[in-house]
């Protein structure tokens, strides 16, 4: 019976999602597994989980397409939480279950009638198309603090300490102060609290796409948003002004690698949102090792071989790949190569 | 591992809840009695003296940079605090030679910056900072005579060491410090003119941590009550880590902005 009522449910949800695309909001949204969606569209990929604890956001778009993405996740978030789509048992110690009370002791809880708010974001990187719309969508949601509950505390935005440094290089913000982080993290990783029902890892890869990237990994649902380390639309913007190296995309790539659990043959399994793209499995992600492996081992001995730039760049070290990553004109292969050349030395470090 | 130094960190503010059994208790059987009199500094439980630098991760945006005016996130302020922060100005402050209102010992332990923390004979804990250069003094034993009202105010301090329920005794070779400040000036809690007054009452907990590959970690929690400018007691962490040496001492000014 309760199969029948999430089946009824998802489709209700799938129905609506499309709906939310028809209406010329000109975002997608994909639900990808549990609380958690994937919204493209808005700039680099949105990674939204939804459900009984409010919503949280992983990036925040680009600044010109806030209030299209803030109406989005607010539709979505009215739906998910309409549906009565089951949530998780109540194993566990998880806030609003009746877990002393055995007939709900492993029974589905009821999604709240009324949507919950936007609580925090998550920012993968520094990039404007990943930050944009913070202070808005912030300003739009609620902490739910307990150091003060008389005052609307706007959501919390959370990223890796160097983002939060880039924003306001000698004290001095680039941008508005609602939209730098206010909670930020050093060393390998962050543990947020359970958050619908799933604990959330944030794993910070070093000097990879920027010196302050981030990796989301949503372990109950088995979903990790990647950021721009992992780019399924072209070659990954190795942002050298930022921190960003070569070897760190590919430190970054194995690091997903390695956290990945695949279904069968290499396929299925963890899904990874990337930066900008289709959504993804494991062999898109092996791929993509293998694809910035092998053009930072063209472009290194070419280097060690004492040809220039000018010079690698005209031997085309991409060719094989452009096809696949070289379409994108704000970010050649040319300029991919580039940025290799630049963070190698002769050792390949 | 730093999940786990945070959560301690979290942890150590629990005392503070319980604080008014907790000094009964101190009292009672955990002070160290007339030994401590005698030399508090022998008898220390932990050794906080060093230089530490402060670790930044939450309320980033409001400690790493002044919040605009009027900002009060996060903390229980009053009505007249709230018109008090509307009407804050630097420029006032820096006019009327107020510019280390931010700099208090409500304040200046939140900024960035580096502790240096010293002992001055056997009864005297000093803390420097390099923000603001600021001096506390925590005093053991004795209550320093009441003068006129500092940024840093009076700070009685005393060990606060577990109890050994089975023995009945304290145990001398584990504590922590607990300094309660008074006699402030009116300062800010935070630098954008967020404001507590000269009743104000500052409790806090100093704790050292040491994490597997021995970094040692300060963790202090601190309670700032104020019937006039707090609708109720703000209690905060704080943690720093131990430097090797004072690579990174920077003393600054006050500043207003």
């Amino acid at each position: 019976m309760s199969g029948n009522r999430a089946s009824i449910a998802w489709a209700i949800l799938a129905v609506a999602i499309v709906t939310l695309h028809a209406q010329g909001s000109d975002l997608r949204v994909i639900p990808i597994r549990g609380n958690v969606y994937m919204i493209a569209g808005a700039g680099g990929n949105i990674t939204a989980s939804i459900g009984k604890d409010g919503v949280m956001l992983v990036d925040s778009g680009a600044p010109t397409m806030t209030d299209t993405l803030l109406a989005v996740v607010r539709a979505l978030d009215r739906q998910v939480t309409a549906s009565g789509m089951p949530q998780r048992s109540c194993v566990g110690v998880v806030q609003g279950c009746t877990w002393w009370n055995s007939s709900n002791l492993l029974a589905t809880t009821v999604a709240p009638p009324a949507p919950r708010p936007i609580a925090g974001i998550i920012n993968t990187s520094v990039d404007a198309d990943h930050i944009g719309g913070n202070e808005k969508i912030a300003a739009a949601g609620r902490t739910f603090g307990v150091r003060n509950l008389a005052n609307v505390i706007p959501a919390w935005i959370v990223a890796h300490e160097n983002v939060a440094a880039r924003l306001s290089p000698a004290g001095q913000p680039t941008v508005a102060t609602g939209a730098l982080p206010d909670e930020v993290y050093f060393g390998s990783e962050k543990k947020l609290n359970f958050f619908n029902g799933e604990g959330i890892v944030i794993m910070h890869v070093d000097a990879a796409h920027t010196d302050g990237d981030s990796l989301v990994y949503f372990r109950g649902s088995d979903v990790i948003a990647a950021g721009d380390v992992f780019n399924m639309a072209h070659y990954p913007v190795i942002d050298t002004k930022n921190g960003g190296s070569i070897n760190g995309i590919i430190a970054a790539a194995n690091k997903l690698l390695d956290t990945i659990v695949w279904e069968h043959m290499m396929e299925g399994g963890t899904m990874v949102v990337p930066g900008h793209g289709r959504l993804a499995d494991v062999a898109d992600v092996a791929y993509y090792r293998d694809m910035v492996t092998i053009v930072r081992d063209r472009v290194l001995a070419m280097k060690n071989k004492g040809l220039t730039l000018a010079e690698i760049t005209r031997a085309h070290p991409t060719k094989d790949y452009d096809p696949r990553f070289g379409r994108n004109p704000q970010w050649t292969p040319d300029m991919f190569v580039a940025s290799i050349y630049q963070t190698l030395d002769a050792s390949g470090r | 591992m730093r999940a786990r130094v945070l959560a301690a960190a979290i942890l150590v503010a629990l005392p503070l809840a319980v604080q008014a059994r907790h000094d009964e208790q101190g009292r009672g059987q955990g002070s160290g009695g007339a030994a401590d009199a005698l030399n508090f500094r022998a008898s220390a439980p932990v050794d906080f003296t060093g230089y530490w630098v402060s670790m930044i991760t939450d309320d980033w945006r409001y400690r790493m940079l002044t919040p605009p005016k009027g900002n009060v996130d996060y903390l229980p302020v009053t009505p007249e605090a709230r018109r008090m922060a509307e009407q804050w100005d630097p420029v006032n402050d820096e006019a009327a030679g107020e510019q280390c209102r931010g700099y208090g010992a409500v304040g200046v332990m939140r900024l960035p910056g580096r502790l240096h923390i010293t002992w001055e004979g056997d009864t005297v804990l000093k803390l420097e900072t390099d923000a603001g250069t600021q001096t506390r003094r925590f005093v053991f034993g004795t209550t320093e005579p009441a003068a006129a009202p500092t940024w840093q105010g009076t700070s009685e301090a005393r060990w606060v060491r577990p109890i050994n329920r089975a023995a009945g005794t304290a145990n001398l070779a584990q504590g922590e410090l607990r300094v309660r400040t008074t006699n402030m000036r009116p300062g800010y809690i935070r630098k954008n003119g967020i404001p507590y007054s000269a009743n104000a009452v500052l409790t806090e907990n100093y704790v050292r941590l040491v994490d597997d590959d021995r970094t040692e970690y300060l963790a202090l929690t601190q309670m700032v009550e104020d019937a006039i400018y707090l609708a109720q007691p703000v209690i905060r962490t704080m943690l720093f880590r131990k430097q090797q040496d004072a690579s990174g001492w920077n003393p600054t000014s006050c500043s207003a902005r």
